[in-house]
Formats: C-alpha cells, sequence, structure tokens
C-alpha cells in the first residue's frame, strides 16, 4: 500500500513538473546535455571536448547539421556528435547555435613554449608564403573570432585544433574545402605551435 | 595448460570473427542513443560523466527502440594453485574451458520520462551435483527501473526520480558501491568447490547480502552535477515483486522483513578538466528473519555505514581511475543471538552484538581505450564469534591483478589472478587442516562479449 501511495504521488510530481525537450530553449538543452560534455554555457575545460561558446551561429547550425547527416564523420564525431544530433530538430540546433554565440568564451591564456608560440602567431598573422599557407586570420579573424562560416578559433583547446588540423589530411570533414588545401604546407610542428598560439588568446 | 590455451584461442577468434566491428556496451542503449560505448563506459561497466547522467535521467537520450534487447556471453578457463589437498578437492574443471554465463537485457526508454535495465541470466556454471557435473540455473539478475525528469532549483539544473530495483546499489552511478565495484568479470568455476571451504564466507549484508533477493523504491535528485542524493525502502522481493527475485533459492535465503528497510545515498561530485571526482556516503538498515520459511518473531537487525570514493581521469589516450568503499556494519541479534547453543560454526551467535568491517580499492589504468590493466584489494574483518564464524573470525583479505585487452568496447578478454592471504579467519589451516588460503589462488583467463 506504502508503495503504490510513493509511485503515484511521484508520477503525479512528474507529470506536472515535466516539460519536454523539444521545443525547449537553447539554454535549457545545454543544461540539460550539451555541458555534460562541453561546460556550462559551452566553456569546458576538458581537452576531450571544444569549447562552443562564441562560436558564430551559422558555421554552429553547419556543423550540427553535417553531424545529423553524417557528412561530418572522424571518429569522434561518430562516436558521439551523430548519436546527439539525430536527437534534434532544426529548431533545437538554431536556438543553440543562437545561445551559445552570446556566451562569453573560457580564457585559458597560457602560453606554455615563448618560441612555438612566436612561431605560432608568425604563421596566423603572415602565412607560410613558400608553402602556400594563407594566414589564417585572413578568413578566421584578427584575434580568431571567426565569422559565419569561419569558426571561432581564439580560445579552443589545443589538443582539439591539433586533431582537427590533422583530420583535415583526410575527408572527413569535406565541407572545409579550403582547410584541406591549407593543411598541405604545415608540418606537426607547425600545427602544434599554431594550435598552442590560439589556445592563449 | 597449453591444450586448454589453445582452446580458449580458438573459442576466442571464433568470438571476434562473429562479433561486428562497431562497439557497443549494454548494445541496446548503444543502439537508441546512437552513441559509441565509450560515451557512457571508460570500461563496461565503469560510467563515465555522461553515463551517469544518460542513468539518472533514466535511460531516456534517445528514440525509444521496438525491442530493446541486448545480450552478452562469458567464457573462461580457471586454473587453481592447489586444486586439492588431503584428497579433498576444490574445484571442479581445472584448466578446462567452460561457457560460464550468459545474461540478455531488456535495457532502454519506455517513455520520455522512463526507462529499464533489466538483466535475465542464464547461468550455465550455477550449482554443483553430487557426481562434479554443473548445474545450470537462470534467474532474474540486476533491475533498475526509473523515471526522471529535469527541473531547475537556484538556477541550476536538478534532475529528480523515482527507482525500483532489486539490489541495494545496483541504481548507483559511481563504481564505488558493491553492486558495480570491481571485479565485473569473476570465474564461476573457481566459486564452486566440490570439497572444503575455497573463498571468503563473510561478508556485509548491502555487499551482495540481499541481491536479486529484495525489492527497493525510491526517490533521488542530482543537482547541479554535484550534490547526489537517494532515500529508498526495501522488502523481501515476494508477492508482486516476485519478479524481481526469480529463480533465486526462495527457501533457502534469509528474508528481510517489513517494507521500510531504509537506504540512504548522499555524495558530491566534482568534474574538472579532464577530472572527475565524487566523495559520498551509503548505507541501509534491514531487519532480517535468519530463517527464510518463519517470518514471525524476532529478527537480527543490520545496520551497514559506508563511505566511498571515486576519482577518473578521462583524456586521451591515457585513462586512470580509482575506486574504493568502506563498509562499516553494526549486527544485533535478536533472533540468532543463543549463547547456550553457539558451538563452532552452529550459526547461532555467541553475542548480542558483533560488527564488521569491510575495505575494497581499485586502481586501473587503460591505453587508447584497448590495453588495461587493474589491481585491487579487499579485505573484511570483524568480531570473535564462534558461533557464527568456523573458524571464530570471519577475516579474509586478499589482492586481483588483471590485463585486459580490448579490440571493441562491447568484447574483453582479460587474464585476472585473485590472491589470497586470509581466509575465514585463517591463512595456515583456515580449513581445520592443513590448507593455506594461497592454495586457492586462482588465474582466470576469460572472453566477455555484448551484443
Amino acid at each position: 500500500m506504502k508503495y503504490r501511495i510513493l509511485l503515484s504521488l511521484g508520477l503525479i510530481t512528474l507529470a506536472l513538473t515535466s516539460t519536454a525537450f523539444a521545443a525547449t530553449s537553447g539554454a535549457k538543452i545545454d543544461s540539460q546535455l550539451c555541458s555534460i560534455c562541453h561546460g556550462r554555457g559551452g566553456t569546458t575545460t576538458n581537452e576531450l571536448f571544444p569549447q562552443l561558446a562564441g562560436q558564430p551561429m551559422p558555421y554552429f547550425i553547419a556543423q550540427m547539421k553535417a553531424f545529423r547527416n553524417k557528412s561530418r564523420s572522424e571518429e569522434n564525431a561518430k562516436r558521439f556528435m551523430w548519436g546527439i544530433s539525430s536527437r534534434l530538430s532544426d529548431q533545437d540546433i538554431e536556438e543553440l547555435a543562437s545561445f551559445y554565440q552570446k556566451q562569453i568564451p573560457l580564457s585559458l591564456g597560457k602560453i606554455s613554449n615563448q618560441p612555438q608560440y612566436d612561431l605560432g602567431k608568425n604563421i596566423f598573422t603572415n602565412g607560410l608564403l613558400d608553402k602556400a599557407v594563407p594566414p589564417c586570420m585572413a578568413c578566421h579573424g584578427e584575434k580568431g573570432e571567426g565569422s559565419e562560416l569561419t569558426p571561432r578559433l581564439g580560445g579552443q583547446h589545443a589538443a582539439y585544433l591539433k586533431r582537427q588540423l590533422n583530420v583535415f589530411y583526410g575527408n572527413e570533414r569535406p565541407a572545409a574545402l579550403a582547410m584541406h588545401e591549407v593543411v598541405k604546407g604545415l608540418s606537426s610542428s607547425d600545427i602544434d605551435a599554431i594550435a598552442q598560439y590560439l589556445q592563449a588568446q | 595448460m597449453i591444450k586448454t590455451l589453445k582452446r580458449l584461442l580458438l573459442l576466442t577468434s571464433a568470438i571476434f570473427t562473429l562479433s561486428p566491428i562497431t562497439s557497443f556496451a549494454v548494445p541496446s542503449f548503444a543502439r537508441q542513443t546512437g552513441m559509441d560505448c565509450a560515451a557512457c563506459h571508460i570500461s563496461f561497466p565503469e560510467l563515465t560523466p555522461f553515463g551517469r547522467e544518460f542513468k539518472l535521467n533514466g535511460y531516456t537520450l534517445g528514440e525509444a527502440q521496438a525491442l530493446p534487447v541486448a545480450v552478452m556471453a562469458q567464457f573462461g578457463v580457471t586454473n587453481m594453485n592447489k586444486p586439492s589437498t588431503d584428497g579433498t578437492p576444490y574445484i571442479t574443471k581445472q584448466n578446462d574451458p567452460q561457457f560460464e554465463t550468459m545474461s540478455a537485457f531488456f535495457a532502454g526508454k519506455i517513455t520520455d520520462y522512463a526507462g529499464a535495465f533489466v538483466q535475465w541470466t542464464y547461468d550455465n556454471v550455477s550449482d554443483l551435483r553430487s557426481n562434479g557435473s554443473f548445474i545450470s540455473h537462470s534467474h532474474t539478475d540486476q533491475v533498475d527501473i526509473r523515471m526522471a525528469s529535469n527541473s531547475e532549483v537556484v538556477g541550476k539544473n536538478l534532475i529528480y526520480g523515482l527507482d525500483l530495483n532489486n539490489n541495494p546499489s545496483v541504481q548507483d552511478v559511481w563504481n564505488t558501491a558493491p553492486a558495480w565495484i570491481y571485479p565485473f568479470n569473476v570465474s564461476h568455476v573457481a566459486g564452486l568447490s566440490p570439497g572444503g571451504v575455497n573463498k571468503p564466507s563473510y561478508a556485509t549484508q548491502i555487499d551482495g547480502g540481499l541481491a536479486q533477493q529484495v525489492a527497493g523504491v525510491g526517490g533521488y535528485f542530482y543537482w547541479d552535477r554535484h550534490l547526489y542524493g537517494e532515500l529508498s525502502f526495501y522488502g523481501s522481493a515476494d508477492k508482486v515483486f516476485r519478479p524481481l527475485s526469480y529463480g533465486d533459492w526462495y527457501t533457502s535465503s534469509p528474508v528481510i522483513a517489513g517494507r521500510d528497510n531504509p537506504y540512504w545515498r548522499l555524495a558530491w561530485n566534482q568534474d574538472w578538466g579532464s577530472n572527475s571526482f565524487m566523495i559520498g556516503t551509503y548505507g541501509m538498515q534491514v531487519n532480517i528473519f535468519p530463517v527464510a520459511t518463519n517470518r514471525n518473531g524476532p529478527t537480527d537487525r543490520f545496520t551497514d555505514i559506508a563511505f566511498d570514493t571515486q576519482y577518473q581521469f578521462l583524456s586521451d589516450p591515457h585513462v586512470f581511475s580509482v575506486q574504493a568503499t568502506y563498509i562499516h556494519e553494526k549486527q544485533h541479534y535478536d533472533a540468532s543471538f543463543d549463547p547456550t547453543s553457539c558451538g563452532s560454526g552452529s550459526g547461532a551467535s555467541c553475542n548480542q552484538d558483533n560488527h564488521l568491517d569491510t575495505l575494497k580499492a581499485k586502481a586501473s589504468y587503460l591505453f587508447n581505450r584497448k590495453y588495461g590493466a587493474t589491481l585491487a584489494y579487499f579485505q573484511t574483518t570483524g568480531s570473535t564469534d564462534t558461533g557464527l564464524y568456523i573458524n571464530g573470525k570471519p577475516d579474509n583479505r586478499g589482492y586481483i591483478a588483471e590485463l585486459n585487452y580490448n579490440p571493441w568496447t562491447n568484447v574483453r578478454v582479460a587474464l585476472q589472478y585473485t590472491g589470497y592471504t586470509k581466509i575465514d579467519g585463517a591463512n595456515i589451516g583456515y580449513d581445520g587442516n592443513t590448507r593455506k588460503a594461497s592454495d586457492n589462488n586462482t588465474i582466470f583467463l576469460n572472453t566477455w562479449f555484448a551484443y
């Protein structure tokens, strides 16, 4: 008897307070789902996951849809984001994009290796002319803030940036046409340097 | 031994050929969420922060499957340090590969606010006939059915829900409490001795003593991924709850009195960077009729108070985790206390009040989520009682060392060594004769897979 009362009380409470996942605000989806890995407001300190705060809305939407239609297919995209994105409607994605664009990115600001930082800064600002590598800031903005379909890179985890730059050697992010060309001129120490520099922005 | 190894290798390769390259943990959960096992598990069944959220949210993330079922199986070969002493055998199938156990799961989302994890196990090595052959047996295994929802409290997310389960701590989301603490795969063959005792006999109630015999209903909350609290009440899994204990050897098990035996849990969780840390306490109080067929009269009361902690470093390619728990059990014998007839191992307690203390700890390292190593320690100590304990003391102590290879997250090959330095209160002559605790040390080579 006691059990039945408990159970019915619980059922009633749940029914009264429950709100469906769909048709909720970006902030709510962030707080209940995305933030488990990406941190509250898309500001994770875990280098396994990218920061989402401050990403331009069009870029975020394009990536989420690329996960959902499985055209973006690097290992972690397959493992985690294919499943997650398949649960989100167009409206959810737009609300999330608008939410994350407004969030203030976490400042990771740490320079562990000054010469590496300087090299990274140089490639970011001037490119590598002899290797046909254009300056990153030409598309990604002076501080790597990104715009439209170009992602924010400033303040991103170095480990994530390195992983992604290496992904561009393959064809698991076919939408990033320009990047497939750019990485051809980069050595692995160039990639390390750029990642270091950008994380510290 | 070589022949045995060859056979096991053959078996292993057969399994690999049959299993798909894609990886699933409780694979029906993976099919439901579309995610890889690695999202929720470090290595099955150890949960990641995401896995904890998935479980606390009532297994509801994703699309409900028409048939949320999954299976798993374990094969193994066991080698005991000393298979017999003075003509008494302590193991039946030395170096002999065995199909040990298999489970079917109904695991997944039921509605947007409810989900279940229901395990049915076929134990191929469940008991022994007098001629030494195995008796197989199938039964309800771990059950955790829940309803959950989210709300906001002081600007932070709150998960809250209701839970129905059949083993105190099976509902827990850290791998520290008894239901989900290491070891995950053990030798069933070594668990059955045709002769004398070959493993520790005494443990606290919460440490498996009530598993699959009880039904618990309770409520829980998890606030801001920091504060977890839970209160549940347990009773015997009989009448309407009988499905939770199907296959339990019902008449020989003790029965807990009433439906209001409390279980509580309080934990603080902290995630930062690649780190996840938890410190907490849990416990329960149960009143037990020592003889299942006699449900009148006095009961024995057990109060278990436990502390636990977990640390996980989750990165790529390095993953490291440590878990530990300490359980203190106060025993008050109103039913079993009988100073007049208590004798060596008579079952009647010579003291009205006793206690047991258990410590379990383990550390694991996993490289590339493929190559793993684990070291574990366990011990139990307690009051002297010549009536309850065959050697007057319940003490046991040992360790486990394991190497494992996980080609996919749903397949594991493990080489496990379990060593004992004390069994049932003694080392040399713990059996009353000349056998040493360490004579029961076992090597267990096993393969486990799920689909």
